[in-house]
């Protein structure tokens, strides 16, 4: 359901009823599954803990299934344009 | 932090392969062995102070987890923000690769990077300088057969437009055993997340954990009767029931 954001991927950080700080950076990550239909989706929000309230650092992804078929419909055509143009560095397997 | 300033050479030191020392530039050329942080803040200081100095360290590298310097913080946005200009703009992050499908096929998949790896060290990789470039290839590769076994990830098949697909893990026993699941892209509508609904959460200082897992079963609970699809009432209803079994939303306090 979230984690902390550490200098791992998950993070140790402070105990359910430590409250929170700010500075504290952590995600929440609410997961729909259902195993008898085989789908799930899951997204993730990193959150940091300001002053006043929070601030969602991934406010500037898109989050509605219309913004993501955009993204998704852009991110193919430019697969297609750039298919054995593009050196992909990183992990590629 | 007056001991993480004394222990600055150690810092640079060790293999901070890991997310935020990635990011904050300090793991050093040639990587080490993947091993925990701990190891790495145990055995760094240990070889260079007393014992106690050592502990100390410790003890202020895990304050410093906790709470995040204002230059860790802005890496965390400057990151987040690349990856979201990136995504939106059809930024070419997509990269070619082979997944293994649960009937053994080997479908070819392009996955976003900001989608799936939003926490993860290797979204930062095409934001960065390029000559980090060479140090976050190995920093990608050495995260990725950990990060892939125990993650899931939100990819796109490309035979399947329009459609979701998430390995849940690629562990037999996880959910999902890394089967390749189709569902509707309208699958996300009914998932309140944290910057799409204002009050799902009600993050802010002095809320302990306990009382956000509170907040978000009630926000989850609320939107579960308004959904219309059975499936997907079903597992928005074992969303929340999953919440009540967790007194905080990291797995290591369950």
């Amino acid at each position: 359901m979230g984690h902390y954001l550490d200098m791992n991927v998950i993070g140790a950080g402070a105990a359910p009823d430590e409250p929170l700080q700010p500075g504290m950076v952590f995600a929440i990550e609410p997961l729909l599954f259902c195993n008898a239909n085989q789908f799930a989706v899951f997204i993730e929000d990193n959150v940091l803990v300001t002053d006043t309230g929070y601030e969602v650092l991934s406010a500037g992804l898109p989050y509605t299934a219309d913004e993501v078929e955009t993204v998704d419909d852009k991110h193919h055509f430019y697969a297609r344009k750039l298919k054995g143009k593009v050196r992909c560095d990183g992990v590629s397997s | 932090m007056t001991i993480c300033t004394r222990c600055t050479r150690c810092w640079k030191d060790g293999p901070m392969f890991t997310k935020t020392g990635a990011m904050a530039g300090l793991f050093p050329p040639g990587m080490g062995e993947p091993i925990t942080e701990d190891m790495q803040f145990c055995t760094a200081p240990g070889r260079n102070f007393s014992p106690t100095i050592a502990c100390e360290a410790l003890y202020g590298s895990q304050e410093m987890r906790r709470i995040k310097q204002p230059e860790e913080i802005r890496l965390f946005a400057r990151g987040e923000y690349g990856i979201g200009a990136g995504s939106t703009c059809g930024h070419p992050v997509t990269q070619g690769r082979r997944l293994r499908s649960r009937r053994g096929r080997r479908d070819r998949t392009y996955i976003p990077r900001a989608w799936g790896l939003r926490s993860d060290v290797r979204c930062q990789h095409n934001v960065w300088p390029k000559r980090l470039s060479k140090a976050w290839t190995i920093v990608g590769r050495l995260l990725s057969s950990r990060s892939s076994a125990t993650r899931g990830r939100l990819r796109f098949s490309r035979r399947r437009r329009r459609s979701w697909i998430l390995p849940c893990g690629h562990r037999p026993h996880s959910p999902g055993g890394g089967a390749v699941q189709p569902g509707p892209a309208e699958s996300i509508q009914p998932l309140p997340t944290v910057a799409t609904s204002p009050h799902c959460g009600g993050i802010r200082p002095g809320v302990s954990q306990r009382d956000l897992v509170k907040n978000l079963r009630g926000c989850h609970g609320t939107s579960t009767s308004d959904i219309a699809e059975d499936y997907l009432r079903v597992a928005a209803s074992g969303f929340v029931e999953m919440t009540k079994m967790r007194a905080s939303w990291a797995t290591t306090w369950t």
